[in-house]
Protein backbone atom coordinates (compact mmCIF):
# COMPACT_ATOMS: atom_id res chain seq x y z
CA UNK A 1 0.00 0.00 0.00
CA UNK A 2 1.39 3.28 -0.77
CA UNK A 3 1.57 6.02 1.28
CA UNK A 4 -0.86 8.23 1.44
CA UNK A 5 -0.95 12.04 1.30
CA UNK A 6 -1.44 12.63 5.14
CA UNK A 7 1.10 10.34 6.53
CA UNK A 8 3.22 12.06 3.78
CA UNK A 9 2.11 15.70 5.10
CA UNK A 10 2.76 14.39 8.43
CA UNK A 11 5.63 12.78 8.53
CA UNK A 12 9.74 13.45 8.10
CA UNK A 13 10.68 10.28 5.90
CA UNK A 14 14.11 8.76 5.45
CA UNK A 15 14.32 7.86 1.84
CA UNK A 16 17.34 5.53 0.71
CA UNK A 17 18.17 5.26 -2.75
CA UNK A 18 20.88 3.54 -4.47
CA UNK A 19 22.16 5.70 -7.86
CA UNK A 20 25.06 4.38 -10.28
CA UNK A 21 27.62 5.08 -8.13
CA UNK A 22 26.22 6.45 -4.27
CA UNK A 23 23.86 5.86 -2.06
CA UNK A 24 21.40 8.97 -0.91
CA UNK A 25 19.21 9.98 1.69
CA UNK A 26 16.28 12.06 1.65
CA UNK A 27 14.62 13.77 4.58
CA UNK A 28 11.10 14.83 3.39
CA UNK A 29 10.24 16.88 6.34
CA UNK A 30 6.81 16.53 5.25
CA UNK A 31 6.71 16.94 1.87
CA UNK A 32 4.50 15.38 -0.90
CA UNK A 33 6.16 13.21 -2.57
CA UNK A 34 5.77 12.56 -6.67
CA UNK A 35 3.53 9.43 -6.87
CA UNK A 36 5.94 6.83 -8.20
CA UNK A 37 7.67 7.31 -5.44
CA UNK A 38 5.21 7.23 -2.53
CA UNK A 39 3.86 3.84 -3.67
CA UNK A 40 7.32 2.24 -3.45
CA UNK A 41 6.40 2.19 0.81
CA UNK A 42 7.54 -1.48 1.10
CA UNK A 43 10.79 -0.67 -0.54
CA UNK A 44 11.38 2.25 1.17
CA UNK A 45 10.94 0.23 4.48
CA UNK A 46 13.37 -2.25 3.44
CA UNK A 47 15.96 0.31 2.76
CA UNK A 48 15.73 1.83 5.79
CA UNK A 49 16.04 -1.30 7.50
CA UNK A 50 19.50 -2.33 4.90
CA UNK A 51 20.83 0.77 6.12
CA UNK A 52 20.62 -0.12 10.27
CA UNK A 53 23.20 -2.56 9.53
CA UNK A 54 25.44 -0.88 8.04
CA UNK A 55 28.63 -0.02 10.92
CA UNK A 56 31.00 2.19 8.12
CA UNK A 57 32.63 5.27 10.15
CA UNK A 58 33.53 7.48 6.76
CA UNK A 59 34.88 11.03 7.31
CA UNK A 60 32.63 13.46 6.10
CA UNK A 61 32.31 16.66 3.80
CA UNK A 62 29.41 19.57 5.24
CA UNK A 63 27.77 21.32 2.43
CA UNK A 64 30.11 25.17 2.71
CA UNK A 65 26.89 26.83 1.47
CA UNK A 66 24.40 25.44 4.16
CA UNK A 67 25.19 28.52 6.83
CA UNK A 68 23.84 30.92 3.63
CA UNK A 69 20.90 28.51 2.82
CA UNK A 70 19.28 28.14 6.77
CA UNK A 71 20.65 31.05 8.13
CA UNK A 72 21.28 29.80 11.50
CA UNK A 73 21.30 31.77 14.30
CA UNK A 74 24.06 30.50 15.70
CA UNK A 75 26.52 27.35 15.93
CA UNK A 76 23.97 25.36 18.44
CA UNK A 77 21.63 25.48 16.27
CA UNK A 78 24.11 24.30 13.11
CA UNK A 79 25.03 21.56 15.16
CA UNK A 80 20.96 19.99 16.23
CA UNK A 81 20.49 20.26 12.68
CA UNK A 82 23.48 18.22 11.40
CA UNK A 83 23.23 15.88 13.76
CA UNK A 84 21.14 13.19 12.11
CA UNK A 85 22.62 13.85 8.75
CA UNK A 86 26.10 13.19 9.91
CA UNK A 87 25.23 10.20 11.43
CA UNK A 88 23.33 9.15 8.20
CA UNK A 89 26.25 10.60 6.09
CA UNK A 90 29.13 8.81 8.08
CA UNK A 91 28.06 5.54 6.96
CA UNK A 92 29.02 6.58 3.74
CA UNK A 93 25.22 7.99 2.30
CA UNK A 94 25.15 11.88 0.87
CA UNK A 95 22.66 13.00 2.20
CA UNK A 96 19.68 15.92 1.05
CA UNK A 97 17.47 17.66 2.77
CA UNK A 98 14.50 19.86 1.97
CA UNK A 99 15.13 23.56 1.82
CA UNK A 100 11.32 25.25 2.95
CA UNK A 101 10.18 22.84 5.31
CA UNK A 102 7.07 25.33 5.66
CA UNK A 103 5.30 24.54 2.45
CA UNK A 104 4.59 20.94 1.61
CA UNK A 105 4.79 21.29 -2.21
CA UNK A 106 7.79 23.44 -2.34
CA UNK A 107 9.98 21.29 -4.71
CA UNK A 108 13.62 22.72 -3.42
CA UNK A 109 16.40 20.07 -1.49
CA UNK A 110 19.96 21.07 -0.46
CA UNK A 111 22.61 18.56 0.03
CA UNK A 112 23.50 18.55 3.45
CA UNK A 113 26.77 15.89 3.89
CA UNK A 114 28.79 13.58 1.77
CA UNK A 115 31.34 11.24 2.64
CA UNK A 116 34.56 12.83 1.90
CA UNK A 117 37.38 11.80 -0.33
CA UNK A 118 35.06 10.40 -3.68
CA UNK A 119 33.63 7.62 -1.55
CA UNK A 120 31.66 5.49 -3.41
CA UNK A 121 29.54 1.89 -3.73
CA UNK A 122 32.68 0.37 -4.73
CA UNK A 123 34.48 1.40 -0.89
CA UNK A 124 31.39 -0.29 0.76
CA UNK A 125 33.09 -3.90 2.28
CA UNK A 126 29.81 -5.41 1.52
CA UNK A 127 27.37 -3.58 -0.76
CA UNK A 128 24.28 -3.10 0.59
CA UNK A 129 21.53 -4.19 -1.75
CA UNK A 130 19.46 -1.36 -1.61
CA UNK A 131 16.40 -1.85 -4.34
CA UNK A 132 15.78 1.42 -6.54
CA UNK A 133 13.75 1.59 -9.76
CA UNK A 134 16.06 2.51 -12.60
CA UNK A 135 13.57 5.52 -14.04
CA UNK A 136 14.11 6.97 -9.94
CA UNK A 137 17.88 6.58 -9.92
CA UNK A 138 17.91 7.80 -13.31
CA UNK A 139 16.06 10.99 -13.04
CA UNK A 140 17.94 11.95 -9.85
CA UNK A 141 20.64 11.40 -11.21
CA UNK A 142 19.95 13.75 -14.23
CA UNK A 143 18.68 15.95 -11.97
CA UNK A 144 21.80 16.24 -9.94
CA UNK A 145 24.25 16.43 -12.83
CA UNK A 146 21.80 19.25 -14.01
CA UNK A 147 22.12 21.04 -10.45
CA UNK A 148 26.01 20.50 -10.81
CA UNK A 149 26.02 22.15 -14.46
CA UNK A 150 23.97 25.05 -12.92
CA UNK A 151 25.56 26.03 -10.35
CA UNK A 152 29.06 25.55 -11.99
CA UNK A 153 27.44 28.11 -14.58
CA UNK A 154 25.82 30.91 -11.63
CA UNK A 155 28.89 30.26 -9.20
CA UNK A 156 26.53 29.24 -6.43
CA UNK A 157 28.12 25.79 -5.69
CA UNK A 158 25.44 23.69 -3.46
CA UNK A 159 22.27 25.63 -4.00
CA UNK A 160 19.12 23.99 -3.33
CA UNK A 161 17.54 22.28 -6.49
CA UNK A 162 15.13 20.18 -7.79
CA UNK A 163 15.75 16.75 -7.03
CA UNK A 164 12.75 15.01 -7.78
CA UNK A 165 12.14 16.82 -10.83
CA UNK A 166 10.24 15.14 -13.95
CA UNK A 167 9.60 11.64 -11.37
CA UNK B 1 24.65 8.81 36.20
CA UNK B 2 25.42 12.63 35.31
CA UNK B 3 23.04 11.91 32.34
CA UNK B 4 20.73 10.47 34.77
CA UNK B 5 20.50 13.51 37.07
CA UNK B 6 20.85 16.17 33.89
CA UNK B 7 17.53 14.30 32.56
CA UNK B 8 15.98 14.17 36.43
CA UNK B 9 16.20 18.00 36.66
CA UNK B 10 14.76 18.81 32.82
CA UNK B 11 11.78 16.70 34.18
CA UNK B 12 11.84 18.42 37.23
CA UNK B 13 12.01 21.62 35.74
CA UNK B 14 8.43 21.08 33.53
CA UNK B 15 6.47 19.90 36.69
CA UNK B 16 7.91 22.62 39.37
CA UNK B 17 7.38 25.09 36.98
CA UNK B 18 4.58 24.67 34.36
CA UNK B 19 5.06 27.90 32.08
CA UNK B 20 5.93 29.22 28.67
CA UNK B 21 9.35 29.05 28.98
CA UNK B 22 10.18 25.74 30.50
CA UNK B 23 7.37 24.28 27.83
CA UNK B 24 10.17 25.79 25.22
CA UNK B 25 13.23 23.80 26.84
CA UNK B 26 11.56 20.95 27.07
CA UNK B 27 10.65 20.97 23.46
CA UNK B 28 14.00 20.99 22.27
CA UNK B 29 14.73 18.02 24.41
CA UNK B 30 11.99 16.46 23.07
CA UNK B 31 13.44 16.81 19.98
CA UNK B 32 16.64 15.09 20.71
CA UNK B 33 14.76 12.13 22.59
CA UNK B 34 12.29 11.73 19.70
CA UNK B 35 15.46 11.17 17.30
CA UNK B 36 17.39 8.93 19.91
CA UNK B 37 14.95 6.71 20.29
CA UNK B 38 14.33 6.46 16.59
CA UNK B 39 17.82 5.79 16.17
CA UNK B 40 17.79 2.96 19.13
CA UNK B 41 14.59 1.40 18.31
CA UNK B 42 15.38 -0.04 14.79
CA UNK B 43 11.92 -0.38 13.49
CA UNK B 44 11.90 0.64 9.73
CA UNK B 45 8.35 1.70 9.63
CA UNK B 46 9.03 3.97 12.45
CA UNK B 47 9.32 7.79 10.82
CA UNK B 48 9.45 11.03 12.53
CA UNK B 49 6.87 13.60 12.92
CA UNK B 50 7.47 16.44 10.85
CA UNK B 51 6.79 18.76 13.38
CA UNK B 52 5.37 19.07 17.03
CA UNK B 53 4.15 21.94 19.42
CA UNK B 54 3.41 22.27 22.59
CA UNK B 55 0.62 24.51 24.44
CA UNK B 56 -0.10 25.44 28.03
CA UNK B 57 -3.09 26.06 29.80
CA UNK B 58 -2.95 27.15 33.57
CA UNK B 59 -0.26 24.04 35.08
CA UNK B 60 -1.30 21.61 32.21
CA UNK B 61 0.70 21.27 29.40
CA UNK B 62 0.70 18.84 26.01
CA UNK B 63 2.78 18.41 23.12
CA UNK B 64 1.64 16.92 20.28
CA UNK B 65 2.75 16.17 16.61
CA UNK B 66 1.06 16.99 13.23
CA UNK B 67 -1.89 14.45 12.00
CA UNK B 68 -5.19 14.54 11.21
CA UNK B 69 -7.69 16.52 13.73
CA UNK B 70 -10.34 13.98 14.86
CA UNK B 71 -13.50 13.92 15.86
CA UNK B 72 -14.72 15.03 19.35
CA UNK B 73 -13.20 18.72 18.88
CA UNK B 74 -14.23 21.66 20.95
CA UNK B 75 -16.62 24.09 19.65
CA UNK B 76 -14.64 27.19 19.97
CA UNK B 77 -11.68 25.60 18.02
CA UNK B 78 -14.08 24.12 15.10
CA UNK B 79 -16.33 27.47 14.73
CA UNK B 80 -12.96 29.06 13.98
CA UNK B 81 -11.51 26.05 11.60
CA UNK B 82 -14.89 26.03 9.79
CA UNK B 83 -14.68 29.80 8.92
CA UNK B 84 -11.46 28.64 6.57
CA UNK B 85 -13.39 25.89 5.62
CA UNK B 86 -14.46 21.97 6.31
CA UNK B 87 -12.09 20.12 8.57
CA UNK B 88 -9.83 18.30 6.60
CA UNK B 89 -9.85 20.09 3.29
CA UNK B 90 -6.94 21.75 2.00
CA UNK B 91 -7.61 25.47 1.09
CA UNK B 92 -4.51 26.40 -0.67
CA UNK B 93 -2.89 27.36 2.67
CA UNK B 94 -2.56 23.80 4.17
CA UNK B 95 -4.61 21.12 5.50
CA UNK B 96 -7.40 22.42 7.52
CA UNK B 97 -7.06 21.18 10.91
CA UNK B 98 -3.74 19.22 10.51
CA UNK B 99 -0.88 21.27 12.28
CA UNK B 100 0.37 20.52 15.65
CA UNK B 101 -1.95 23.34 17.31
CA UNK B 102 -4.80 22.55 16.59
CA UNK B 103 -4.53 19.43 18.25
CA UNK B 104 -2.56 20.70 21.19
CA UNK B 105 -5.81 23.35 21.20
CA UNK B 106 -8.37 20.33 21.13
CA UNK B 107 -6.98 18.37 23.78
CA UNK B 108 -6.75 21.41 26.19
CA UNK B 109 -10.12 22.14 25.57
CA UNK B 110 -11.38 19.21 25.90
CA UNK B 111 -9.60 17.59 29.24
CA UNK B 112 -7.92 20.73 30.49
CA UNK B 113 -10.93 23.03 30.86
CA UNK B 114 -9.97 25.67 28.31
CA UNK B 115 -12.49 27.86 27.48
CA UNK B 116 -10.82 29.94 24.96
CA UNK B 117 -8.44 29.70 22.55
CA UNK B 118 -6.66 33.02 23.74
CA UNK B 119 -5.94 31.12 26.95
CA UNK B 120 -3.32 28.93 25.73
CA UNK B 121 0.04 29.69 24.96
CA UNK B 122 2.26 27.94 22.41
CA UNK B 123 5.60 27.17 21.69
CA UNK B 124 7.42 27.13 18.75
CA UNK B 125 6.53 24.32 16.40
CA UNK B 126 9.95 22.31 15.80
CA UNK B 127 11.02 19.90 13.52
CA UNK B 128 12.09 16.71 15.72
CA UNK B 129 14.60 15.63 13.59
CA UNK B 130 16.86 18.64 13.62
CA UNK B 131 14.86 21.25 16.45
CA UNK B 132 14.70 23.91 14.50
CA UNK B 133 11.69 26.07 14.10
CA UNK B 134 9.05 26.26 11.73
CA UNK B 135 7.29 29.05 10.91
CA UNK B 136 3.40 29.17 11.69
CA UNK B 137 0.88 28.63 8.64
CA UNK B 138 -1.13 30.92 7.48
CA UNK B 139 -4.06 28.84 8.59
CA UNK B 140 -2.79 28.89 12.09
CA UNK B 141 -2.52 32.65 11.85
CA UNK B 142 -6.22 33.20 11.44
CA UNK B 143 -7.05 30.60 13.99
CA UNK B 144 -3.89 31.38 16.81
CA UNK B 145 -2.83 34.56 16.26
CA UNK B 146 1.17 35.05 15.47
CA UNK B 147 3.12 33.81 17.74
CA UNK B 148 3.76 35.46 21.01
CA UNK B 149 7.34 34.61 21.81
Amino acid sequence: MAYSLEYQLNHDLDIFLKLSDNLIHIATAGAKLPIELAGLDEMIINNKSLIFAINNEVKITINPYLDELLKFKGTRERDLYLTDFKRISSKGIITFDKTIVEDNNDPFYHVVAWPSFGYTLNNFKVIPPILTPDFIATKIEQNIINNIADSSNNGKMYDKFELLKNI
Amino acid sequence: MKKHIRIYKQILRLRCKPNITTLEKEMICRCKSIRNIAKKIKIPQHDLPATIVGGIYNRSYKIDECKDLIEPIAEPLKIRLLNLGSIGSDNGVNKIGRCAENLTANYLMLFKKAKKIEDIEFTKAYRPRTARVIKRCDNCINIFGEHGI
